[in-house]
């Protein structure tokens, strides 16, 4: 292989007309869309100057004691006695814009009833676990609960206020279906030709009998379609990310990713922008993985349509009943493993960790995301395997 | 240099494409002669590897072509019947690639990409889209690319198809430069391509090898076989279903027929020299060429 049979495998995929009419279709839809977010008062203007006065607010147990007492549905006016003077007269800086003024206010009962909220469902739903885990039940729901309980006590979590909605948004981007199912829609359009073009262009013959024959064709493509993968992956993820940050501000950093809407009782121990990039490592092995089965199929086949369509079926049929099923707690079932190990959950993850979700292997309760991870890498070089002997084993019958 | 063919044989689910095929070629130009489905591409595609035999094998110098794998290749240009190119690409780019895939890069590669372009007369469209060349253009094409690599054997298959008369003379004048200390195999329907630069010819019929000779030697076979005659469009109706016609021209006094036969037909008619396309119709029959 050299850098010219690599450029040229590059141009092939890039080339592609249909790549950037779909691209710049669907990014000119979502700036549309997204942008026209910038000027609502919830996102233009949030409690976020206020997060030292506000953080050392909550931690009155007083405060705290008064919105349990009150099921968590406290008003400003219940507040205010614990809430700095400070707050109030940054709210009354916009009193001349009634809306921006009930924006900030709805967010400051909400926000702090919330926090709290989850906080103690987070305490209570591991105290349970203790409690369970203390019966020395050999069950298998024991077992995934002591495993649970194990990792909640490993990896200490704290909960912060989540005071504007970037956070939020910047998981929730890898976690709606619009975002990475357009990603492996360019990955599938891009690929699906690799070696079926070839028949179709009836370029196979000078390609089998050149001198870098059938190996090195196929090891340039690889490598050519593994940059592809990772240049639509990053750029796509830098894309939303930038929008976002344009949208609703840049997500502080040092949150954890516990604080945010539907992951108080996450096992995950790091900040939103960690599982970000988490969510984009399980994007570029999703991607990668559904390349590997385009590729694969591609190989066999005389037509780009029929790897598009059988590798976009799994993808998509997958992703469906991922989003369609509920998962069971605590223990994968033979039913939920089909949507627990789509590349779409590995791409998202959310439902992963937003709780703890095991499978059980011979009696070892092993994390569903792990088993995830193991099988797509699995399925990814069973593919590659697959390929590489399908094209190394190629002929030209017709 | 020798490439040899042992007992090749390709079946295709039911169908017999190649049977029990050998023979050994040195230096030389080969002229492979058959009828649509005698296994004349089949067995080029054995020879270039792309198709694996059912049974046999190819060697060269010994050695299965398969084992020596980019060894043979490098030495190998093979020029298909259907030329295949990427549409979006140019000439140059196209070219620089296969170039590439034979290992050839850099200043190396764009010199002997001008020098072939040249050679092939596509020089001033070195840059316009390869789906903007006309059939005989992308012929051309396939021959640059075949020599890309200064091969030592070279096949060919259907190589002049589709190019205009001054083409082919050019082209059968580059093969024959070329041809000296190489193996060049080379099939074509038009058999005066072969007559003018083929040493040996392989006649294939049904899958198998019927001949392999100088086309002098096959000559000799149908010397005395050929024969002209002129006869009216009645008598010519009567005739054309009981010999082997091999030309047919239309006068003003009658048709001018020629005749491929062992022995003189009952009519007037005159012997003449044969050409390679008797010896086709002798072997094949028919007017069908």
């Amino acid at each position: 292989m050299n850098t010219k049979m690599l450029s040229t495998e590059l141009y092939k995929i890039y080339s592609k007309k249909v790549i950037w009419v779909a691209l710049a279709s669907f990014l000119a839809l979502y700036l549309l869309l997204k942008l026209q977010f910038i000027d609502k008062a919830n996102v233009k203007y949030t409690l976020e100057p206020m997060r030292p006065e506000l953080t050392s607010a909550v931690e009155n147990p007083d405060f705290h004691k008064l919105v349990m007492e009150k099921d968590y549905n406290c008003t400003v006016e219940d507040m205010k006695p614990y809430i700095p003077a400070s707050v109030f007269d940054y709210i009354e800086l916009y009193s001349k814009n009634e809306r921006i003024r009930r924006s900030l206010n709805r967010d400051l009962v909400n926000i702090i009833n919330n926090y709290y909220e989850r906080t103690d469902n987070r305490v209570a739903f591991i105290n349970e676990l203790s409690q369970d885990a203390a019966m020395s039940d050999n069950t298998k729901l024991a077992k995934a609960k002591t495993k649970l309980l194990q990792i909640y006590q490993s990896t200490p979590v704290t909960i912060e206020l989540n005071l504007e909605s970037s956070a939020n948004n910047f998981i929730d981007v890898n976690h709606s279906a619009l975002f990475p199912c357009v990603i492996m829609l360019i990955i599938l359009v891009g690929l699906a030709g690799i070696y079926a073009d070839e028949y179709t262009s009836g370029t196979l013959s000078p390609l089998l009998t050149s001198r870098q024959g059938r190996r090195g064709v196929f090891f340039s493509k690889l490598l050519a379609a593994t940059i592809f993968i990772f240049s639509i992956v990053l750029f796509m993820e830098a894309i939303y990310m930038a929008v976002t940050a344009i949208c609703y501000h840049a997500p502080n950093t040092a949150i954890s990713a516990a604080s945010t809407n539907g992951l108080s009782l996450t096992t995950y121990g790091g900040t939103v922008m960690g599982f970000c990039f988490r969510q984009i490592s399980g994007t570029l092995l999703a991607a990668m993985t559904l390349g590997s089965i385009v590729m694969c199929i591609s190989a066999y086949s005389k037509n780009a349509l029929i790897p598009f369509f059988i590798a976009g079926i799994y993808y998509g049929s997958t992703a469906i009943y991922a989003n369609m099923i509920t998962f069971p707690e605590y223990i994968s079932s033979i039913w939920s493993l089909p949507g627990e190990l789509s590349l779409f959950m590995l791409q998202t993850q959310v439902e992963l960790v937003d709780t703890g979700h095991f499978t059980n292997i011979f009696g070892l309760m092993v994390s569903t995301l792990t088993v995830n991870v193991i099988f797509n890498l699995i399925l990814m070089m069973l593919c590659l395997m697959i390929c590489y002997k399908g094209y190394t084993q190629k002929e030209v019958k017709n | 240099m020798e490439l040899s063919v042992y007992n090749l044989t390709k079946d295709f689910g039911g169908k017999r494409a190649v049977d029990n095929v050998s023979f050994k070629l040195s230096c030389g130009v080969y002229g492979l002669l058959g009828p649509n489905g005698a296994g004349k591409t089949t067995l080029m595609k054995m020879l270039v590897d792309i198709l694996t035999p059912s049974e046999g094998e190819v060697c060269l110098n010994g050695v299965n072509i398969h084992e020596l794998g980019a060894g043979y290749r490098n030495k190998l240009g093979y020029m298909p019947q259907e030329i295949g190119v990427y549409k979006n690409f140019s000439a140059r780019k196209f070219l620089k690639y296969i170039a590439a895939l034979k290992g050839i890069t850099g200043k190396t590669a764009d010199k002997k990409i001008e020098d072939l372009l040249n050679l092939v007369g596509l020089k001033d469209v070195g840059r316009k889209k390869l789906g903007g060349f006309s059939g005989g253009m992308l012929r051309r094409i396939g021959i640059a690319q075949t020599l890309l690599n200064d091969p030592e054997i070279l096949i060919l298959d259907e190589p002049t198809a589709g190019l205009d008369p001054q083409e082919r003379i050019r082209f059968r004048n580059i093969i024959s430069e070329l041809s000296e200390h190489k193996i060049v195999v080379l099939s074509t329907h038009i058999i005066s391509d072969m007559e003018f630069i083929a040493g040996k010819v392989i006649i294939m019929r049904n899958g198998g090898v019927l001949k392999i000779d100088t086309t002098d030697r096959l000559l000799q076979e149908v010397e005395g076989k050929v024969w002209s005659a002129t006869v009216s469009h009645s008598m010519f109706r009567e005739i054309k279903s009981q010999y082997i016609i091999g030309n047919i021209i239309q006068k003003s006094d009658g048709v001018e027929v020629r005749i491929i036969r062992d022995k003189k037909p009952d009519f007037h008619c005159e012997p003449i020299n044969p050409i390679l396309e008797d010896v086709f119709s002798y072997y094949f029959g028919g007017n069908v060429l």
